[in-house]
């Protein structure tokens, strides 16, 4: 990981590296007040007060063998110089020539450890630095190593939840199983954030299972819902297939929400779950909704489309609701079942208009006779044009099943 | 966000939109709220016409603290049509009063 220094942070906290220079201009009354960026032996500055002397200037760079910092950054402590001129050891410096010859400074140390940087102030008179000047410059050290220590968490922060993205991609299916007479169209991309929805799609004897999910969150959260949902429903196959309603999707609803409430997760998670089980003998099939605000979709060889009207609550703590209607149809021959989470449908564009389950249906009954993954790119593509350069809002989430025979 | 109390019940009213921006608000007023001595917490929607999946999240959360106190949670003036619709695809109706 790429580790934090100054140059790294200067744009973010300008402003107050300002006040702090200002400050330390109006306290000690120097002839200047620096911060510096220190690396590979050489010193840059990168705020300086407004002064007269014709040494430094912000933005140049500096050997730091000819500067009065080079001790601070080796000792890796406040060093303080009363009056260079009375010691040989600052002879060759610089700062003298220029009529600089009091210092005092502190190394400025990123997360890691390292000397990143130093703050220092600089006088044209003998000086002998009060107690509280030091602490007052050992107070404004430490405010930017907080602000280091800021921006490297933050650095983390998102590089995990990247990290989370892209974990959360992987754990999608990576096919989708090989039926006779059933084809299949996915399409996933998350919002520039952790993913919340998860599609599968399991083969059991004589039937499909699949579901579309989409949980509450797009945190740490999400991913926690997202898990226990995959282990709910693993769980509901391995333990419940002797229970003759094995195959009914609201059983495996209340299933999944008796497990939540006793999981007891925070009354604001929930989870948007529409759940079915197609038939390998007659495709026929059997749908719960658990919260989806958009209904599932069927397009017909004739181009007509229409809704899967199955409503419910989303999987939540208050587990009093257990009516969850089955919604059942034949899939015909060429027949498509649509399933998208709201992502599609509630984005907006520039006008702040909403692309809306109309625009989507319009285009697949134009296109209802492609394949699967070539509606999903139609789709997709007319959502792309629509929302032209506004940002994704929530993930985009589509699992699509075809009857081809 | 307004919130106005009264006799026994509490009344919060939203302006404008209940989303990711401030739906935890939304939690925070409540849970202020609940342990006043109300019977009643109003969710008065009549001046919000947007809500995300934040708010239901909130509204589920407001549910459960209610109950827990024994106060009772009303959803009111629900005006817009897109609100309207968003409720009834939950079946929201099924855990807590909605009155349009």
């Amino acid at each position: 990981m790429e580790k934090v220094d100054l140059k790294n942070i200067e744009d973010s906290f300008d402003e107050s590296w300002e006040r702090i220079i200002n400050i330390l201009g109006e306290v000690f009354n120097t002839e200047v007040s620096l911060i510096n960026h220190v690396e590979d032996f050489e010193l840059e500055i990168l705020k300086m007060n407004e002064s007269d002397n014709n040494l430094f200037k912000e933005n140049k760079v500096y050997d730091l063998a000819s500067v009065y910092c080079e001790k601070t950054v080796n000792d890796e402590k406040m060093v303080e110089i009363n009056n260079a001129t009375k010691t040989e050891r600052w002879e060759d410096y610089k700062a003298i020539d220029y009529g600089l010859i009091s210092y005092l400074g502190y190394p400025i140390f990123n997360p890691q450890g390292e000397v990143v940087g130093t703050i220092c102030v600089e006088d044209k008179k003998e000086r002998y630095f009060k107690e509280t000047e030091k602490k007052l410059l050992l107070q404004f050290k430490e405010v930017i190593e907080n602000q280091l220590r800021q921006i490297d968490l933050t650095k983390k922060l998102e590089d995990n939840l990247e990290k989370g993205r892209k974990l959360h991609k992987h754990t999608l299916p990576d096919r989708m199983p090989k039926v006779d007479n059933l084809s299949f169209g996915t399409f996933y991309q998350s919002a520039d954030r952790l993913g919340g929805d998860f599609y599968d799609v399991i083969e059991l004897e004589n039937h499909l299972l699949f579901y579309v999910s989409d949980v509450s969150g797009h945190d740490l959260s999400s991913s926690m819902l997202n898990i226990f949902l995959k282990e709910a429903i693993n769980s509901y196959l391995l333990y419940q297939s002797e229970n003759p309603d094995y195959l009914s999707p609201s059983n495996i609803i209340n299933y999944i929400n008796e497990r939540f409430v006793n999981k007891d997760f925070p009354a604001d998670y929930f989870i948007s779950l529409i759940i079915g089980v197609i038939s390998l003998n007659d495709y026929q099939i059997t749908i719960s909704n658990a919260g989806f605000q958009f209904f599932p979709l069927i397009s017909q060889k004739t181009g007509d489309v229409f809704n899967i009207n199955c409503k419910g609550m989303p999987i939540t703590i208050h587990n009093s609701y257990k009516n969850y209607n089955e919604c059942k149809y034949s899939l015909q021959p060429e027949d498509i079942l649509y399933i998208n989470t709201d992502g599609l449908f509630e984005q907006r564009n520039k006008n702040n208009e909403m692309f809306g389950e109309k625009n989507v249906k319009n285009t697949i009954s134009e296109n209802s006779n492609l394949s699967p993954k070539n509606i999903i790119d139609k789709i997709y593509n007319d959502f792309l044009d629509f929302k032209g350069k506004v940002p994704i809002t929530d993930d985009l989430t589509s699992l699509l099943i075809k009857r081809i025979n | 966000m307004e919130i106005k109390i009264d006799d026994n019940s509490a009344r919060i009213i939203p302006v404008d939109k209940i989303d990711v921006t401030n739906s935890e608000k939304l939690k925070k007023e409540g849970k202020k709220l609940i342990d006043k001595d109300i019977k009643n917490l109003i969710l008065d929607l009549k001046k919000v016409n947007e809500l995300d999946s934040s708010a239901i999240g909130r509204i589920l959360f407001l549910i459960k603290i209610t109950k827990d106190e024994n106060i009772k949670l009303i959803i009111e003036n629900v005006n817009s049509d897109y609100i309207k619709k968003v409720f009834d695809m939950l079946d929201l109706g099924e855990v807590v009063e909605i009155r349009y």
